[in-house]
């Protein structure tokens, strides 16, 4: 058990790097001082917030059956289905791809404490979950039952289903990774390209069908009156009955045989994620000469693909557009009337200037310059030592934003320009509009990454997502999109045109001062 | 000929690692460059490359200044750090291509020059591989393809035997000796000191970022061999 809690306790310390606020440099210190503060800040509001509602939520229920059928039942079936999918992508990952796990085989640690020691680190989280989404509601049900007694048995259960949804996830996930692994292997692109795919059927779905679902009649037919599933709700979670006791000891007996398969599994599992098959076919060799920008161009090409967690962040704003052209081509009508019905609010009749303005909020929020000086890493000394320039360096980052987005920004507001029958002088607006507000969304970013560089980053996550001048960019670039939208509708909805061609002038006046500014922050570089 | 002129590194920290440093690798010069840990060879190898800026001093190579022409010296030098950081997203054959497209390389000869280099060093069947795939030793191996292909006037290697297995250690030490020969440079750093007396015609030692001793290997050496002659220099 010492040791269990020991390799727990590492876990901890490497996901969470408590270490840095304690033993970092003065710069890391701070820096993580200051995002454990945030973090904590917001679990407290979130908490309050949460809490507070599901009190309110649990108070409009008077019966404890109620309370059980439409509360509790529901919200332990969503935290299975959450702890899985968590386990099946992340937790998985933490048991067989951790990249220290030969030096643990390596020490007097039995294996079977190595791999408790992991499923109990992604067990805590799954019970995180559950007790979030469950304890207010079981408390309420356990004071208003007849059966008070019942509440350790109902706590039991309540740590007994993370369990039984990890285990499975674990299990589920490593079959996943070792099928999907090589594929992966063949091209790294593949990864990010499967991701991205996922991105755009699931924003799809959101945006398209999500809102015809009515889950009301999906719970009764899938989940109430389906044989197994309903033998499920009445026999588990949290009746007060002999069967629930039953079947509580039957899944307690599951959940220790698949811990101990997973023990048993766990070296032979983890050596296998390791080996990596290499080419058996002969790929013919190209020595084509290239210029060094295309060059370094095609080296951002292949670095941004292969970072799966970087192409998610950064392709929402273009799959946000490909979705609403579909949309607007499919069902023009719907959508130029939620055009005008946006116009109207502002007095504003032109179609076509509230279409770009939508276009721009929209690709605003594809932008990879706020991550593409710090992605370099270590990697950025082996690039000081080539013969390119910092500016070489620069321009190759700004322009491969701009070569992501304006062609997206050209096909679609062509289909669209032909889906609203726009005249040629709309489009042209319709054009420059976006590709103005891209140019100068690009260039604030890559301002913001040179003057807060990080190259010392573990997780690439660090950089792309919870970095300073990732939030920075993202929030500054929705917020001055926005408002100047807003203005030039509200103050000039009489001289749109005009007022859109001036606003372009600002913006395009403001990206050069940002690039000219450029000079001063490139020392970080 | 690289001169470096008085060269001082003082670190955001207020750590000095380099204090007044001065030496020169003239061409055809093959130079062993040895300290212990933290002497601050590697800064003084990076500051060459300007990785490092560098408070004091100068670094001139051919009578150009990496400060004011840092693009045109680092045309004629070449760099492979001790652990070998590289674009794992890309094959060996891409990262080639593409080094080879910053230096200018035409397409005829990078085509001779990496088949002959990666047979020399056994990566021939391994081109084709993602780099991620690599071991430690293969990673190495690619680095110093990358930095022969271009035929660079003066490398710059630092700790370059790491990893490598012992053909690969002999076809290296051949490379560099045949670099020298044709005219070009070498600077490297080890700590295998019995690479650097068999290998190098020049040896510079340094201490807490100070020159202690320079010079030809035959003077520093007398009748010592050369771990002898460190240890006595470094007070054991």
């Amino acid at each position: 058990m010492k040791m269990i809690y020991l390799l727990v306790k590492r876990q901890f310390s490497e996901v969470f790097k408590f270490n840095k606020i304690f033993h970092g440099s003065e710069k890391e210190k701070r820096r993580y001082f200051l995002i454990f503060s945030m973090i904590l800040l917001g679990i407290a509001i979130f908490a309050v917030y949460w809490f507070r509602n599901m009190s309110q939520i649990s108070s409009i229920f008077q019966s404890s059956q109620d309370i059980l059928n439409y509360l509790i039942k529901p919200l332990s079936l969503l935290s299975m289905i959450v702890i899985f999918f968590s386990a099946l992508i992340r937790g998985s990952g933490i048991l067989y791809t951790d990249k220290n796990i030969n030096v643990y085989f390596a020490y007097p640690i039995q294996t079977r404490d190595i791999a408790l020691a992991k499923l109990c680190f992604t067990y805590l989280w799954g019970l995180i979950i559950a007790v979030i989404l469950l304890i207010i509601p079981i408390l309420k049900y356990e004071f208003s039952t007849q059966h008070p007694l019942f509440i350790f048995f109902d706590l039991f259960q309540l740590l007994l289903l993370p369990a039984i949804s990890i285990l499975l996830g674990v299990i589920l996930g490593y079959v996943f990774h070792r099928q999907m692994g090589r594929v992966f292997q063949s091209g790294s692109c593949i990864r990010s390209l499967l991701y991205l795919g996922l991105l755009f059927c699931f924003i799809g779905f959101m945006f398209f069908f999500f809102q015809d679902i009515n889950f009301n009649d999906l719970y009764q037919k899938w989940f109430v009156r389906t044989g197994f599933l309903n033998v499920l709700t009445k026999s588990t979670f949290f009746t007060h009955s002999t069967e629930a006791i039953i079947f509580t000891i039957i899944l307690f007996v599951i959940v220790v045989l698949l811990a101990y398969y997973i023990t048993k599994t766990y070296k032979k599992w983890c050596l296998k994620t390791q080996v990596i098959d290499t080419r058996k076919k002969v790929i013919r060799r190209r020595y084509q000469r290239k210029t060094k920008l295309c060059s370094l161009l095609l080296r951002e090409l292949y670095r941004y693909f292969s970072i799966p967690v970087y192409v998610m962040n950064s392709m929402l704003g273009i799959i946000a557009l490909l979705l609403f052209t579909i949309y607007s081509c499919i069902e023009t009508e719907n959508s130029l009337m939620y055009l005008e019905l946006f116009g109207s609010i502002f007095e504003v009749k032109n179609i076509s200037v509230i279409c770009a303005f939508v276009i721009s909020l929209l690709i605003t929020l594809t932008n990879v310059t706020y991550a593409s000086i710090s992605i370099e890493g270590h990697n950025h000394e082996i690039l000081k030592a080539l013969p390119v320039s910092a500016k070489e360096i620069v321009l190759v980052k700004y322009l491969f934003h701009l070569f992501l987005t304006v062609p997206v920004i050209g096909i679609t507001t062509i289909i669209l320009g032909v889906a609203f029958e726009m005249s040629v002088s709309e489009w042209v607006l319709f054009f420059v509009l976006p590709t103005v507000f891209t140019a100068f969304t690009g260039m604030l970013g890559l301002f913001m990454n040179l003057l807060f560089p990080n190259y010392e980053w573990e997780n690439v996550t660090l950089i792309v997502k919870q970095s300073i001048p990732a939030i920075f960019t993202v929030l500054s670039s929705l917020f001055i999109n926005g408002i100047t939208f807003w203005a030039v509708m509200y103050f000039f909805n009489n001289s749109i045109i005009v007022a859109s061609y001036v606003l372009i002038g600002i913006f395009l006046f403001l990206t050069v001062n940002i690039g000219i500014s450029l000079k001063w922050v490139v020392k970080n570089l | 000929m690289l001169e470096i002129k008085n060269l001082t590194k003082i670190y955001p920290n207020g750590k000095k690692a380099v204090s007044n440093l001065s030496m020169t690798v003239a061409d055809g010069d093959l130079c062993g460059f040895i300290g212990k840990n933290g002497a601050g060879k590697t800064t003084t190898l990076k500051a060459c490359l300007t990785i490092h800026d560098f408070e004091t001093g100068d670094i001139l190579l051919n009578g150009l200044s990496i400060k004011s022409a840092p693009t045109e010296c680092k045309r004629k030098m070449a760099y492979v750090p001790d652990t070998p950081i590289l674009e794992t997203y890309l094959t060996g054959l891409q990262y080639l291509n593409f080094i080879c497209d910053i230096y200018e390389v035409p397409t005829h000869t990078r085509r001779k020059r990496i088949d002959y280099l990666s047979n020399c060093l056994g990566m021939n069947n391994k081109l084709n591989d993602l780099i991620s795939s690599y071991s430690h030793g293969m990673k190495q191996k690619i680095s110093l393809i990358g930095a022969f292909v271009h035929k660079p006037v003066l490398l710059i290697l630092d700790e370059p035997f790491v990893g490598l297995d012992p053909e690969a250690f002999i076809q290296l030490k051949r490379l560099m000796k045949e670099l020298c020969a044709s005219g070009g440079s070498v600077l490297f750093s080890s700590h295998i000191l019995d690479v650097v007396e068999k290998t190098c015609n020049k040896i510079v030692i340094i201490r807490n970022g100070k020159l202690i001793k320079s010079g030809r290997t035959e003077d520093i050496l007398g009748t010592n061999d050369l771990e002898e002659v460190f240890m006595e220099l470094n007070g054991k």
